[in-house]
């Protein structure tokens, strides 16, 4: 069943525009930018003339990554979960358990797959045209597939609730957008001089309930604008991995759940 | 062995809050013998497809007991030799039909080369001579005969077919009767059938069950039907015009 789904993604012409963007992004990097280095701020990019901080850069490649998941992945779910297409799958000698966890592992697959990929070939930049290696960036990379698997814990419940696309689609965008609020919602409440009460502590819990799209991107981020004076990890704290692992259960065992006791 | 035994079994929908498309099937006694060509014939919204659905689990049992294979139909293992032909499927549709049969044949049956070779054999049988075009360029009887091409892929001993003949013109259905007349000959299958076309069953199933609001109402051989009766579709009219009557 896996490799059937895995099939499936591979044909999927937006999700493939991933590693063609990273592609994209890789050719234009060999044409156009001259050298790679560490500045003070961090790693720069130099294009000619001018020099772009590799943080902002890496920050909006995979922004346009994760928005072609978005719209990629919810595809093949809501495709194969139709009556007419459930039909065919689970009356084979397949049970809806081994379905659900052979859809998660091939889109994990894929994901992982596609990062390495990604993480390949900006190694190969650093290695040709870079005057140091930048690991946080490429580690900062390697952050991606969990923040895409968070996303997609998100399409799997919306995809079974909604059974349709663009609702899907649509409230995955807002969820996500949710997951991020909530995981800095202490610094924005504190920010705006609010002392912390129940209030923040009920958010501050409402953050394990949705996927946590949140702590990966600020890893992701994180790591991509360390500064130059060598890795700082301390941001990989035990605290934000638990969390992160945390909030994909309740989606997750939802969806699970649905799998388990819809009629198709 | 029996390939399918089923008892009081209960299930339906409920039809939203208000309950008012609420429907129950309520099937006390339905067996399946070894080798039988099996027809279930009834009204639009008898209960048919639910039954099918059932039996394979895919919609819920409330109630009752079946055994598929000689396993309880909750168990996986219990479809390994049964095949189903949904009435209303979807596949996909930028494929061609051979690469199509490939990847769902491949979910249960890793040898792609004894795919292929099956694939060969069935298209000869079935008069397919569309294997590398398109699902999406395919006829409604194309995209039939492919769904049953998808369904005898396997080589089980037990079929479900939902409507198989929807769309099929006189010669394709005729191939499919014999394809299945031939194995039933040589690899004893046995075959649960539904259908609208009633003609058909006088010549391909050995019993015969009617439905009517979820209940079997009568059941019967095809030589007790031939002795009362010019043919299937005598009796089928006979029983649901009187019924109707009442």
């Amino acid at each position: 069943m896996t490799r059937y789904i895995l099939n499936q993604l591979l044909r999927n012409k937006v999700l493939l525009a991933w590693p063609g963007a990273i592609l994209l992004f890789f050719l234009l990097f060999m044409v156009y930018a001259s050298t790679g280095y560490a500045g003070e701020a961090g790693y720069i990019f130099e294009f000619g003339e001018a020099a772009l901080p590799a943080g902002f850069l890496m920050t909006a490649l995979t922004g346009v990554i994760l928005l072609i998941v978005l719209i990629a992945l919810p595809t093949h779910l809501i495709t194969n979960t139709e009556p007419g297409r459930a039909s065919l799958l689970l009356t084979k000698p397949i049970s809806r358990t081994d379905y659900f966890l052979s859809d998660l592992s091939a889109v994990a697959i894929i994901t992982f797959g596609y990062s390495i990929f990604s993480i390949a070939l900006f190694a190969l930049f650093f290695l040709i045209k870079g005057t140091v290696f930048p690991v946080s960036i490429l580690l900062g990379l390697a952050a991606l597939p969990f923040t895409v698997m968070a996303y997609y814990i998100n399409i799997l419940l919306l995809g079974l609730l909604f059974k349709n696309y663009l609702l899907t689609v649509f409230f995955c965008y807002i969820l996500a957008g949710v997951s991020n609020l909530l995981f800095s919602i202490r610094e924005v409440l504190t920010g705006s001089g609010i002392e912390p009460g129940t209030m923040i502590t009920i958010l501050e819990m409402a953050q394990y309930v949705i996927p946590g799209v949140g702590p990966s991107s600020a890893v992701s981020e994180g790591l991509f604008n360390s500064g130059a004076h060598g890795l700082d990890l301390s941001i990989l704290s035990f605290g934000l991995i638990a969390h992160y692992f945390v909030s994909l259960i309740p989606f997750t065992a939802w969806a699970y759940y649905i799998i388990r006791n819809r009629n198709f | 062995m029996i390939p399918l035994k089923a008892e009081n079994v209960v299930s339906g929908y409920n039809g939203g809050w208000r309950k008012k498309n609420s429907f129950r099937i309520n099937i006390d006694d339905f067996e399946i013998e070894s080798g039988n060509f099996t027809a279930i014939l009834g009204p639009n919204g008898s209960g048919k497809t639910t039954f099918i659905k059932t039996i394979l689990d895919l919609h819920f049992a409330e109630s009752g007991s079946i055994r598929l294979m000689g396993r309880s139909h909750k168990e996986k293992e219990s479809r390994e030799q049964v095949s189903y032909l949904p009435e209303i499927y979807s596949f996909p549709d930028n494929v061609t039909v051979q690469k199509m049969l490939i990847d769902f044949g491949s979910i249960t049956n890793n040898n792609k080369e004894n795919l292929k070779q099956r694939i060969d054999g069935l298209a000869e049988a079935l008069n397919v001579d569309f294997l590398t075009k398109k699902v999406k360029s395919l006829s409604k009887g194309m995209r039939q005969t492919t769904a049953l091409m998808n369904t005898f892929l396997g080589d089980q001993q037990f079929y479900i077919l939902d409507e198989p003949f929807n769309g099929l013109d006189a010669v394709q259905k005729k191939a499919v009767m014999d394809y299945m007349l031939k194995e039933k000959e040589k690899r004893h299958i046995s075959i649960l059938i539904t259908t609208h076309i009633l003609p058909d069953i006088d010549k391909i199933c050995d019993r015969i069950h009617l439905i009517k609001n979820g209940s079997i109402v009568k059941s019967a051989n095809r030589e007790e039907i031939q002795k009362s009766h010019p043919s299937v579709e005598e009796y089928y009219i006979e029983h649901f015009n009187v019924a109707k009557e009442q």
